[in-house]
């Protein structure tokens, strides 16, 4: 390839400018910022194409950009060049819209001809020249000699040679298979760092798949543990509801216990009322026999029946007054017959005082009175009548004093005696009324005196009288008249009263043969009504058989009444436990029968109790119901709760959705699974193909090191004039030299710059003849690359480029003029000089 | 005296099991349907038979996928049989783990499971004595302790182990058990589970293996089923065995040589032999594609399959063609190409199985995308 023309409408700081150029040499002269890189830039953008985009890391602005001209209108222009068979073509391209155009040298637009990507745009420079953008420009732009090949260059152009010798013949291109090969890696599978390729689409289906996988699997086993939970519910109900019947027959047996406690409670109350129902009833029995005796012997003495209460004592006392009666009636009589004869004694005597009986006792004793008094008035008469007086007084002080004596002695002595009592008493007052006569008589009063003279007259004829009277009496004197008077008086007086007495007697003989008769009559009467007696006599016996009777009598109606009142009481208690047994048994009780009716049927319900409290599954022990209710109420609320859950879980079994999810889930699982292994195995397959490829590609350009090595060699020995010929590059492209004289070889920094500069230099131009490999001859771009040169080595270098220059365009650029001159000089003015 | 019996004898049924095969679910659950069915054939066949009970020896359903109406719908089909008793031993689909439907589930009364808790069951009215080695967990690798057995020659003895017979080379951590020492144990029968290809090996020892009665995968090709046993034991003892078939479909695999075929509708025609031939509509059809497919013509067996997916239950192909190239020849050239076959046939030398169907892969994507400039993918 040779550049013929470079036309450029606007690119950098060029604007409108042509450049005509030679097959051969051709060297761009201009200082520095002169657009010797800008021109280079265009050349490689007008076959390449410019990258566009965004700033690159560092802040460099993109090629498309950074060449954007400053003033011109059109950013672009044209390129004319002839390929090594005669064709030649012109570019014409526009950056600012990124178009090329290729025209042939008819002026026909060939564009389409070429492969074309949205990218790299229309790839004719690669076909016209072999090699890409990349390649072209690590192995035809030459820098300074120093700076020869980065490791990324490197890497490209041993890729390239590799192409360069295996594919060429074949056509085949290890690119273009490495290429395919991820292109089908990207397109069919992916890899980790991608996110939208298939394997990745899989992956993600899959993850979601196994998730989902997952979550029907917890469903599974949730379903599965609470089925069985629900299994252990159901034998948790059993168990409850076992132990809770086996706690009901507990509590029902204790129930029945209890019940059959009370029963026999009330089985034992009922047979104590019976057994004291039995000794009432036979008490009653008894007492009632005893009861019919009394009353038969009561008809005996029912006589006495009409008798009223106190009618003993009356019988005692009226029986006792009448004993005494009689003794005091016979006493009485004793002293009736003295007093009678006391009075026939008495008539007897009085018969000699005859003269006395005559005349009355007043008339005598006024005849006396008056004579006495009439001596009396002489002879003071005073002393007499206190003498008389005073005696009287006395007699009746004393009578008085043994009166009371005697009722005092009546009521001391035993037995009181009623007629002492009344004799004391008469006496006392008897002799109390004597003293108060006594005390009433004596003085006269003063009036009397004068009556004196009348009873003086009186006196004579009374005299008279009295002797008359006297000599009748044969008294001897009046004195003794008085005394005879006296005596008669005495006696009368004596007789009177015994008269008196005997009247007395009379008299109280008659009341008390009438008391006695009172009592004699209430006596007998009593006595007949008590059928003791028949006739109107009776003795003390028959008195003594009455109060006998009497008692009996009394004692019997007592002892009836006795029985009564306890036959009452018996049958009150009867009846009164015939109450408390209806109230224990529950029903009325009336009769013994009854009772014992209650407690047969008890006795029959407590061994129905006791037999069927028997069938119990446990002991009861001494539980109570109360001790039981809790436990029930207990195992109630756990079999209700357990009940509850069951429920509760069989709903939400129910709910839990049931069928073949969980194989579906599975088996998508699987069916991703596979399809991620597939497509993982054609990832690793691809993989391995292009890794064996890359190797298989080393391998091959290791084999193409000699080549290099042979073309560096030749290269080198020119240079140096002969001194270094055995020159030999790596795998990576790293040299070796053998310096004459020294055994081992040494890296180009061991020897002298300029001669390293020249190893490097021949390794670039090997390298270039390399990739060329009798393809298109490049053209050789040099930059400044003898910078460091002396002028000795420039000039061998342009020596160098001059023996090139026959077969390849060579454009050089430099700021020196010393150079310029060289080169005119070695080329023979064969050289094409263009000032920038 | 004698004493006489008839039973079925099944095993290894996995109701509710999945089905990863099939990338459509409409057949997995189809599938899911066909094992009832193959199911209440057998217990059909207990009745139609008179036998006297039913041996399920192991994995009757699958303890993590088993819907709560299967488990229902089991029993009902126990209930079918009714007196005659069933006899179960876990196996490690369906162990008997904490949850299992075993404990939880009320099982009708002629249902029998035989754990390692409680391995034995005796039929007094049958004179037959159960026992069961089962599984507890879904992994075991050594036998569950329990109760050792009361094999009595007065009666029939019949144990149901559901593991792995251990021979000479064989380790696996399913229940596994010396063969000579499970016939040592003396039982009359040995219903055997565990294994879903049937084997009649040991039935002299009277060990029979029925495997599944309705096939699970295309690893169990063959005839499926059950076996209908009859135990006839006085001085001697006479067993008869018959195996009876229950499956509903089988698993057909093909294989289908590309090789001189360039054209689809040759294609065509070799595949619709096939499906012809193996009863592509009731059957579980897979299709190997085999052989060297000729320059410029491609398989797209997703394409393939949507062309005979109606004639067929269930139709898969397996694309296993390669393409022209002659990776012998080429591994002579100093290409690039030679290089890369070299180097890959290097690798596979050291490889393991799963790496060198990687390497086979590379081989033939290095050699398209060499030659050919682009990868061709049947996805």
């Amino acid at each position: 390839m040779k550049i013929k023309k470079i036309n450029i409408s606007g690119f950098g700081k060029f604007e409108d400018r042509q450049f005509g150029l030679e097959p051969g040499m051709n060297i761009f002269y201009g200082c520095n910022e002169a657009g010797k890189s800008t021109l280079q830039s265009f050349i490689r953008g007008m076959l390449y194409g410019l990258k566009g985009g965004k700033r690159t890391k560092d802040g460099v602005l993109p090629p498309v950009k950074q060449y954007k001209p400053w003033t011109a209108k059109a950013y672009g222009g044209s390129l004319e060049y002839e390929l090594d068979n005669g064709s030649k073509y012109t570019i014409i391209r526009n950056f600012d819209r990124n178009t090329v155009t290729v025209y042939d040298e008819y002026s026909n637009n060939i564009t389409g001809n070429f492969p074309a990507s949205r990218e790299e745009g229309v790839k004719f420079a690669e076909q016209h020249l072999g090699l890409s953008e990349g390649c072209f420009e690590r192995t035809v732009f030459i820098g300074q000699l120093q700076s020869i090949i980065n490791s990324e260059g490197k890497k490209v152009i041993a890729e390239r040679l590799t192409n360069i010798k295996q594919t060429g013949d074949e056509e085949v291109s290890f690119r273009k298979a490495m290429d395919a090969l991820k292109q089908a890696q990207m397109t069919y599978v992916g890899s980790e760092r991608t996110t939208t390729r298939p394997l990745n689409i899989i992956s993600a289906r899959l993850q979601e798949a196994i998730e989902e996988e997952q979550q029907y699997i917890k469903l599974h086993n949730g379903c599965m543990d609470m089925f069985l939970e629900l299994e252990q519910l159901r034998e948790k109900e059993n168990h409850l509801k076992t132990k809770l019947n086996n706690l009901n027959l507990m509590k029902e047996k204790t129930v029945k216990k209890i019940e059959a406690d009370k029963l026999e409670n009330i089985r034992k109350s009922l047979k104590n009322y019976h057994k004291r129902l039995e000794e009432i009833e036979k008490e009653i029995g008894s007492r009632e026999e005893e009861l019919n005796d009394v009353l038969a012997r009561l008809k005996e003495y029912e006589a006495f029946g009409s008798f009223s209460g106190n009618a003993a004592e009356e019988m005692v006392s009226d029986y006792t007054n009448y004993i005494l009666l009689r003794k005091e009636l016979e006493k009485l009589e004793t002293e009736s017959s003295e007093t009678e004869r006391k009075i026939r004694e008495i008539q007897n005597e009085l018969q000699q005082y005859a003269v006395f009986s005559r005349i009355s006792s007043e008339k005598t004793d006024e005849v006396i009175q008056e004579v006495l008094n009439y001596n009396r008035e002489r002879a003071g008469a005073e002393k007499q009548e206190k003498q008389s007086g005073g005696s009287g007084k006395y007699i009746s002080a004393a009578g008085l004093v043994l009166g009371i004596i005697i009722i005092l002695a009546s009521f001391v002595i035993r037995p009181y005696n009623s007629v002492i009592t009344t004799a004391g008493l008469l006496i006392s007052v008897l002799t109390g009324i004597l003293l108060l006569i006594a005390a009433k008589r004596g003085k006269m009063p003063p009036e009397e005196i004068e009556k004196r003279r009348t009873e003086e007259r009186k006196y004579l004829e009374n005299a008279a009288m009295l002797n008359k009277w006297m000599e009748e009496a044969k008294a001897d004197n009046i004195h003794d008249f008085i005394r005879l008077k006296n005596i008669y008086e005495d006696k009368t007086r004596r007789l009177n009263e015994l008269l008196d007495s005997r009247e007395k007697h009379n008299s109280d003989k008659t009341d008390i043969l009438k008391s006695i008769e009172a009592y004699e009559a209430r006596i007998l009467d009593r006595l007949v009504s008590a059928n003791l007696i028949k006739s109107k006599a009776f003795c003390d016996e028959d008195v003594r058989k009455w109060k006998k009777g009497l008692e009996t009598y009394n004692t019997l109606v007592q002892k009836e009444k006795d029985l009564k009142n306890v036959l009452a009481s018996l049958n009150q208690t009867q009846e009164s436990i015939y109450r408390e047994a209806s109230v224990i048994a529950g029903s009325e009780m009336r009769l013994s029968a009854d009772l014992e009716k209650e407690i047969d049927r008890i006795g029959n319900e407590l061994e129905t109790l006791k037999a069927s409290a028997d069938i119990s599954p446990e002991g009861t022990g001494s539980l109570t119901p109360d001790e039981i209710d809790p436990d029930i109420k207990r195992v109630n609320e756990e079999l209700n709760d357990t009940v509850l859950n069951i429920n509760t879980l069989s709903t939400r079994l129910e709910n839990i959705p049931d069928g073949e999810m969980i194989q579906k889930a599975h088996e998508k699982v699987m069916i991703l699974t596979k399809q991620k292994d597939k497509k993982l195995f054609l990832g690793k397959a691809l993989e391995t193909a292009m890794e064996v490829l890359g190797e298989a590609s080393v391998d091959l350009q290791r084999n193409y090191s000699p080549y290099l090595n042979e073309a560096i060699g030749k290269i080198v020995d020119k240079i140096t004039g002969g001194r270094y010929s055995d020159v030999m590059a790596d795998d990576s492209l790293r040299l070796n030299i053998q310096p004459p004289g020294i055994a081992e070889k040494v890296v180009p920094e061991q020897l002298s710059s300029g001669t390293a500069d020249q190893v490097y230099f021949a390794l670039r131009l090997a390298t270039v003849m390399l990739i060329e490999n009798g393809g298109e001859t490049l053209p050789l771009f040099l930059d400044d690359p003898f910078v460091q040169y002396d002028e000795e080595r420039t000039a061998n270098a342009l020596k160098l480029l001059s023996d090139e220059s026959k077969k390849r365009q060579i454009i050089l650029f430099t700021c020196k003029k010393r150079e310029v001159e060289l080169a005119e000089r070695i080329f023979d003015k064969e050289v094409n000089i263009i000032n920038l | 005296m004698e004493k006489r019996v008839s039973f079925v004898h099944c095993a290894d049924i996995h109701l509710d099991a999945p089905f990863s095969v099939f990338e459509n679910e409409n057949l997995s659950s189809e599938r899911r349907r066909d094992l009832k069915k193959t199911f209440e054939k057998i217990t059909d066949m207990v009745v139609s038979e008179n036998a006297d009970f039913l041996l399920i020896a192991g994995d009757l359903y699958e303890h993590e996928y088993a819907a709560r109406s299967t488990i229902g719908w089991i029993n009902e089909q126990f209930r079918k049989l009714g007196p005659k008793p069933v006899i179960i031993v876990p196996g490690n689909h369906d162990p008997y783990v904490k949850n299992s439907w075993y404990r939880s589930y009320q099982w009708n009364d002629n249902v029998h499971i035989l754990t390692s808790e409680n391995p034995e069951y005796f039929d007094e009215k049958l004179n037959v004595y159960f026992y069961g080695i089962g599984f507890d967990t879904f992994l075991q690798e050594t036998l569950p302790v329990q109760k050792p057995p009361h094999v009595m020659p007065g009666r029939i003895n019949i144990c149901l182990f559901h593991g792995t017979l251990e021979m000479q080379f064989t380790q696996s951590p399913y229940n596994p058990i010396d063969l000579n020492r499970l016939a040592g144990l003396g039982f009359d029968y040995y219903a055997l589970g565990h294994f879903h290809s049937r084997s009649e090996v040991f039935s002299d020892m009277g060990m029979i293996n029925p495997g599944s009665p309705e096939p699970l995968g295309f690893d169990e090709k063959g005839d499926h089923g059950v076996y209908l046993v009859e135990l006839v034991k006085n001085e001697k003892l006479k067993r008869q065995f018959t195996f009876v078939k229950t499956q509903q479909r089988a698993y057909r695999e093909v294989d289908v040589n590309v090789e001189g075929t360039d054209t689809f509708d040759g294609l065509s025609k070799k595949i619709n032999e096939v499906l012809q031939s193996e009863d592509s509509r009731r059957n579980i059809i897979r299709i190997n594609l085999t052989g060297k497919l000729s320059p410029g013509f491609y398989i797209d067996p997703e394409l393939l399959k949507q062309q005979f997916e109606s004639a067929c239950f269930s139709l898969q192909f397996n694309d296993m063609t390669r393409p022209m190239y002659d990776p012998e020849e080429l591994a002579k050239e100093k290409t690039l190409a030679g290089v890369f076959v070299r180097k890959i046939k290097e690798r596979m030398e050291k490889a393991g199985e799963e790496d060198r169907k990687i390497l086979e892969k590379a081989l033939y994507l290095g050699l398209e995308a060499l030659f050919e400039g682009n990868v061709n993918i049947s996805d």
